[in-house]
């Protein structure tokens, strides 16, 4: 089958074959805490988070996410541009800087978010038309979308 | 047991340290009292307590800031006593004398010792005026017109600090003299913006210093003795995140010297309860006074490790006017003992907090364990990101790395990006390891940040699990027509 699996920032191909089976053929099974991969068994602990797997395994923390082929694809023809403004870190807005539907060019302050007592500036990305997603005094986790940046044509 | 003329103690603080205290509080036979915050859910230190306020503010910060409203708690509950734990009000000495006035026990030193080390100008010239050891440093209100040319004629590096500062906040670092004006100017500004004080001083930079510190104990009338250093050298963001006793760098001389130092310090100021002296380390062996802590500190169980003695309960029997339980020359300390502050933060992307919640917490058995939330909680951005403290002690320093290392690959913690897997590499590091430290370490070597490409056989085995127990990919599995799978037989 197609597909893949961010670990981390690795991207691995998924080859997988019904059975379970890894593309060289092992047989793959899972027994309370253990997987078993081949007849070889490794002590594991996971949870699901949505999308998101968290694994314990070989004792290291793992987190995978399943990316679908078709999105993974068309993600990356897109160049990765990126119009929208994603918090870098949780926190709370301080003050808004640009307003609802301004016309703003890259580089333009839009707004100013504290986290850690720290104040950052985030700025546009892009020229466009900026659309805000949040009001100031308003909290956000990282990689809430603050705002995003409309092109003009 | 010591008789107490308190009851019951009221916790004002949250996470982890307010269960570790309310463990002792309970152990010394003492009603253990809370005040706690919506947004923590559940906490370790709420099944502890035998009664629990909860507090309402603007933010979850402000609520654990409002001492008017933590002391009518603590009237509503019957509370006997106070002890602030670390951070929000426990170095508040306005605080302290309310809780006085209304005749709570206040477990912490007085409120003038509070006010002298909380101000880093009258902290470093009492300290000085008494013959230790600080750096050379400029003071800017001694001569606010010509504090830029008294600041070179102590020569670069320089170091600028807020006077109201703590944790790293607004200091700068010059190296080129020709850039102080505008680097005090960013300082001052920073000051009047974190701590609503602008004043600023200038000390000597000590390159690639260590931070070592170390515990004191005071019986509030000039009695006071030294329960040995730690060393908190492994820094990011001036945020100490793993600590250690004893020191890897000093030998017993200078191990003498430097605690004797801090003794002779919490002496001077009629010092009581538990402190720390804390000290910048340079190369050649010299240190110089930094601040001191007038509180318990995050960590204080490395501490505990090695001397067997339990703080908090002497926080508790001080408070309750005992005298110093033990003499100088009766404290002893065995082994090593080394704690990691679990944060929830991704180091890959600079150390920012994360969030997220916490699907299985599973601590490892054979180390101490400090957390301040549960399974089936989540890790919120409303306070500070770190969740947990653990905590190993082994015969020497290699066996107490060995068995941090065992201890970090068994702790389960899932749900939130946690510095688990960085505080593994950065303790295999060989410099950290042969215990050549310095509080740039960690920015020095910031290529220990980046997680590793997992092997080939882990990416199997997560494959493999991905396979089993995501259905986005079981389900593509099973859509695959038999003949694909009939097909692997066929090669075979």
């Amino acid at each position: 089958m197609q597909g893949y699996l961010r670990i981390g920032e690795t991207i691995a191909p998924l080859a997988l074959s019904k059975g379970p089976r890894l593309a060289d053929g092992r047989l793959v099974s899972l027994e309370a805490d253990w997987l078993d991969i081949g007849g070889e068994r490794w002590p594991i602990a996971y949870a699901r988070d949505g999308d998101r797997l968290w694994v314990h395994l070989g004792g290291q923390i793992h987190e995978l996410a399943w990316v679908d082929p078709v999105a993974f694809h068309e993600a990356a023809a897109a160049g990765g541009s990126n119009n929208i403004v994603a918090a870098p870190m949780p926190g709370v807005v301080v003050r808004l800087i640009a307003s609802e539907g301004q016309d703003v060019a890259e580089g333009d302050p839009l707004l100013v978010i504290e986290s850690m007592k720290l104040e950052t500036t985030l700025r546009a990305p892009a020229d466009g038309i900026l659309a805000l997603h949040v009001a100031a005094g308003q909290g956000f986790d990282r990689g809430a979308p603050l705002a995003t940046i409309t092109p003009k044509d | 047991m010591t008789d107490y003329p308190f009851g019951s103690v009221l916790v004002a603080n949250r996470g982890e340290i307010a269960a570790r205290i309310l463990r002792t509080v309970k152990a010394e036979g003492l009603r253990a009292l809370l005040v706690a915050h919506p947004v923590d859910g559940w906490t370790p230190a709420m099944a502890l307590a035998d009664e629990t306020v909860m507090l309402e503010g603007d933010t979850p910060v402000a609520a654990f800031l409002d001492g008017a409203a933590i002391i009518a708690a603590a009237k509503a509950m019957g509370a006997g006593a106070i002890h602030p734990g670390y951070g929000f009000l426990s170095e508040n000495a306005a605080f302290a004398r309310a809780v006085e006035a209304a005749g709570i026990v206040w477990i912490g030193p007085a409120p003038e010792t509070i006010d002298l080390m909380g101000d880093k100008i009258s902290a470093r010239r009492f300290v000085a005026e008494r013959g230790f050891p600080v750096a050379p440093s400029v003071i800017e209100e001694d001569d606010p017109g010509n504090f830029a040319a008294h600041a070179r004629a102590v020569g670069a590096p320089l170091l600028i600090k807020p006077s109201a500062g703590g944790g790293g906040k607004g200091m700068r670092i010059v190296r080129d003299l020709d850039t102080l004006e505008e680097e005090i100017a960013t300082a001052r500004s920073e000051g009047e913006r974190y701590f609503g004080d602008g004043r600023l001083f200038i000390e000597r930079y000590v390159e690639n210093p260590r931070h070592i510190e170390v515990q004191v104990l005071g019986d509030g009338k000039g009695g006071a003795l030294h329960l040995f250093e730690r060393e908190c050298s492994l820094q990011r963001r001036f945020q100490k995140i793993v600590e250690e006793a004893p020191s890897p760098a000093l030998d017993e001389t200078e191990r003498q010297r430097i605690c004797e130092a801090a003794a002779g310090i919490a002496r001077a100021c009629d010092y009581r309860g538990a402190g720390t002296v804390e000290f910048i380390y340079g190369g050649g062996g010299e240190f110089y006074f930094l601040e001191m802590n007038t509180r318990l500190q995050v960590e204080h169980p490395v501490t505990e490790m090695i001397t067997g003695v339990d703080l908090v309960e002497q926080q508790l029997a001080i408070a309750a006017g005992n005298p110093l339980p033990v003499a100088q020359d009766g404290l002893m300390r065995a082994g090593h003992a080394i704690e990691v502050r679990i944060y929830a933060e991704d180091p890959a992307a600079g150390f920012t907090p994360t969030t997220g919640p916490v699907l299985r917490l599973v601590p490892p058995a054979g180390a101490r364990f400090d957390a301040g939330l549960i399974e089936g909680e989540r890790v919120h951005a409303a306070f500070d990101p770190m969740i947990a403290k653990l905590i190993v002690h082994g015969a020497d320093r290699a066996a107490a790395l060995a068995a941090m290392d065992g201890a970090l690959a068994r702790l389960t913690l899932l749900g939130v990006t946690t510095n688990i897997n960085y505080l593994r590499r950065l303790l295999a590091d060989p410099d950290v390891a042969a215990g050549r430290m310095h509080t740039g370490l960690i920015a020095e070597k910031a290529g220990l940040a980046a997680e590793p490409p997992p092997s080939t056989e882990t990416i199997d085995a997560l494959t493999a699990l991905a396979a089993l127990v995501i259905p986005d990919v079981g389900a593509a599995l099973d859509a695959v027509p038999d003949r694909h799978a009939a097909m692997g037989r066929w090669r075979n």
